[in-house]
């Protein structure tokens, strides 16, 4: 049976489900307990499990991530909260020395099962330090599953995934996608790594659209649906594994692609995305592919010069006619 | 889906085929390789051998369609699977711009050909344009791109384009025969060998600028040396014999060896001499390659295999493909001379009546003597009159002193 829940309410199911699965399973971070994190992801759990399994920890990034994977290491599946993505750069040494390689450096004797949940992105006028999002920095680090789904039902089933993994795993929510509402199915379920979803399908164009750009694109493609161009709307959902098969698939019939992601342009995953495509499947395309994304700069505190920076439906539907004017 | 039977295409040239007889009913089971169906091509009657093991499951071209290449005849499936619903139109990447043929010709004569390579126009394309006009056998400077490139759609705007040119006009070959003029006992379709020598003659009829030369030559020691050969065992005609003289003479006067071909001259390499041969479909020009280069045993060994697989149906396009010259002798027929038609891209035929017993004068008194009129036309586009005399002045004498050919 289905229901429609939010995002948010997606999140909190999974890991109450997942806590109640598996005794292992718990949480740390800043206001994780009682306060239930300041989205209120978690508001329940510290009620429902008890101070030993939702632990509220001091306001280190390092501290906690730390502690998150030596429980990892020696027998739990924590569940940690950093509570703006932003400041995830305080734990990087522990995410990208210790966490990533530690499976390797034991020689595989050791499993992370370790979940590092982050909220990301822009649009409520938080500026420069509180919007930011870091999915192309750790795809590029070895050893790290990169989750960032966007839907109710994809952000549940990716979550208990994740949970279930023995590798450490990136899950990041974006901020203004919580209260977004969709169809989930009662009972367990997951949704594998590396398995992209076609949220619309097209014959014209290709968007490949990360996180809440899958919104934004599916709006634009709703709008050039009415001018008589198709697009097919995909989300990769993970980011490291790419499912870059469902993305070469749908270039062969439209032969046409727009990469879109909120994160800045520079280095970025779409950059990635199409040197992949150029490289495995240049005789698919018709035109040179097209990127949308965050400007390079500092995300600006006014409300104003932030709608400038933050890809808009109107910039993804430039790029769709640039790829089909060349 | 299973796999797609379609027209191959087997020289540059060929654009269409016409089904002479499928060898295996709808239904039945056939093997990798087994034959399927006979096609008549340009010139030739080939067989189309299955792509794959499995069943005959849809023929979508009937005994007598014309198809153009490429052009799907049949769906073969593999044990189990089902007829697709839609058949397409085309197998994928079935046509492909330049023959095997086309290409072994020009390694013929690339020791000696210095002729310039054709220059191409660069056309800015998408990628999937450019994948999509190889597999069509599209050459991307035919297309006219609707903005600064070629792309997808414009390969297949000229794809449709091509199509609907490639279907025979109905004035050429009605697919019904039209009985209905007065006088007329039996129609039938123009089509295969008939349609492909109508088309043939009728190109070098408009192009060429045919010029025709004659004289007779005294065929006695010709006689003797066809004698002499057969008293050791080798049976050659007359025919082998011109053509052992005919390389020689082109080896001596490369200018006849010449083509016009797209604004260019061009030299050719070897001597490839074509003899016509009369057979039941129509006429075919089997062809001796470098026979500059061959002895009398190869060339009688050779001529004797291509003139049975020509009167057999079953000559390769190889068979018929790449010559630089052509005899043809109505000899047999007591034709004594007659103006043959250039066979284009070819630029001179050498027409050869029957020797008959002529009295001519000899050291002032009157003797008989075997004669032999030969007849050459050029295309004086490339050939003037003086060149063409001086050719068939040389063809005469090594007719008349066949000893010349050993120097």
């Amino acid at each position: 049976m289905n229901r429609v829940i939010t995002v948010k309410q997606a999140l909190t199911e999974a890991m109450r489900e997942e806590m109640e699965r598996d005794e292992s399973v718990i949480i740390m971070g800043c206001d994780v307990g009682i306060r239930g994190n300041p989205f209120g992801v978690t508001k329940g759990l510290h009620a429902e499990f008890g101070d030993e399994r939702v632990r509220d920890t001091p306001i280190s990034e390092a501290a906690f991530t730390g502690a998150g994977l030596g429980a990892a290491a020696t027998g739990l599946r924590p569940i940690i909260e950093i509570l703006y993505s932003d400041w995830i750069t305080i734990a990087m040494d522990q995410i990208v020395n210790q966490v990533a390689k530690i499976r390797y450096m034991f020689g595989g004797t050791i499993d992370v099962p370790l979940v590092v949940r982050a909220p990301v992105g822009a649009g409520g006028g938080q500026a420069a330090q509180h919007s930011q999002s870091f999915e192309s920095w750790f795809s590029h680090v070895p050893g790290l599953i990169v989750v960032m789904p966007i839907t109710p039902y994809d952000v549940k089933g990716l979550l208990k995934t994740s949970v279930r993994s023995n590798n450490p795993v990136l899950f990041f929510e974006h901020k203004r996608g919580y209260e977004v509402e969709g169809s989930v199915p009662t009972g367990d379920y997951t949704i594998p790594f590396g398995e992209a979803d076609v949220k619309r399908a097209g014959s014209d164009v290709t968007i490949v659209a990360i996180s809440i750009m899958v919104h934004r694109a599916l709006a634009a493609a709703e709008e050039l649906s009415r001018e008589g161009i198709e697009c097919e709307v995909i989300d990769p959902r993970t980011i490291y594994p790419m499912d870059y098969d469902t993305i070469l698939e749908s270039l062969e019939k439209t032969n046409r692609l727009v990469v879109a992601h909120e994160s800045n342009r520079r280095s970025g995953i779409g950059g990635e995305i199409v040197s992949q495509v150029i490289e495995r499947g240049f005789y698919s395309l018709d035109a040179a592919p097209q990127i949308v994304a965050g400007l390079n700069v500092p995300m600006p505190y006014s409300r104003a010069l932030e709608r400038l920076v933050i890809p808009k439906e109107e910039r993804i539907k430039d790029a769709v006619y640039r790829v089909l004017d060349q | 889906m299973g796999e797609l039977v379609g027209m191959p295409k087997l020289g540059m040239n060929m654009t269409e085929g016409t089904i002479v007889e499928w060898l295996v009913e709808e239904g039945d089971t056939v093997s990798a390789g087994d034959p399927l169906v006979e096609v008549e091509t340009d010139k030739v009657v080939q067989v189309v051998e299955s792509p794959t093991s499995g069943e005959l499951a849809k023929i979508t071209k009937k005994e007598g369609d014309v198809v153009p290449c490429g052009y799907v005849m049949a769906v073969v499936t593999a044990p189990g699977e089902s007829v697709p619903s839609e058949i397409p139109q085309m197998v994928p990447g079935a046509v492909r711009p330049t023959s095997d043929v086309a290409a072994a010709g020009a390694e013929e004569c690339a020791e000696e050909d210095t002729r310039p390579a054709p220059k191409k126009r660069r056309v800015k394309s998408s990628p999937v344009a450019r994948k999509l006009a190889k597999e069509l056998g599209i050459d991307l400077a035919d297309v006219e791109p609707e903005g600064k490139r070629v792309t997808k759609s414009d390969v297949e705007a000229h794809a449709e384009k091509m199509k609907a040119k490639d279907k025979p006009a109905p004035a050429e070959s009605p697919a019904e025969p039209s009985a209905k003029a007065p006088g007329v006992a039996k129609a039938e379709p123009l089509k295969g060998v008939r349609r492909t020598i109508a088309q043939h003659m009728d190109e070098s009829a408009r192009t060429v600028a045919r010029a025709g030369l004659s004289l007779e030559a005294d065929a006695t020691a010709l006689m003797a040396w066809r004698a002499r050969l057969a008293a050791g065992g080798l049976q050659v005609g007359y025919n082998e014999l011109l053509v052992k003289v005919v390389a020689r003479a082109l080896r001596d006067h490369p200018d006849v060896n010449r083509q016009l071909v797209d604004g260019e001259i061009h030299w050719m390499g070897a001597a490839n001499v074509g003899v016509a041969v009369e057979t039941d479909r129509g006429l075919l020009v089997p062809v001796i390659k470098r026979a500059h280069s061959k002895g009398l045993a190869a060339i009688h060994d050779e001529f004797k295999a291509l003139v049975e697989r020509a009167r057999q149906g079953k000559s390769t396009l190889e068979d018929l493909s790449g010559g630089t010259f052509t005899i043809t002798n109505l000899g047999m027929y007591e034709v004594e001379a007659f103006l043959p038609v250039i066979n284009v891209p070819e630029s001179a035929i050498l027409g050869v009546g029957a020797i008959v017993e002529k009295p001519v004068a000899r050291d002032g008194e009157l003797v008989i003597r075997p004669r032999m009129t030969l007849t050459l036309c050029v295309d004086h586009r490339l050939i003037d009159g003086a060149p063409a005399a001086r050719f068939l002045r040389r063809v005469k004498h090594l007719v008349e002193e066949p000893l010349d050919l050993l120097r």
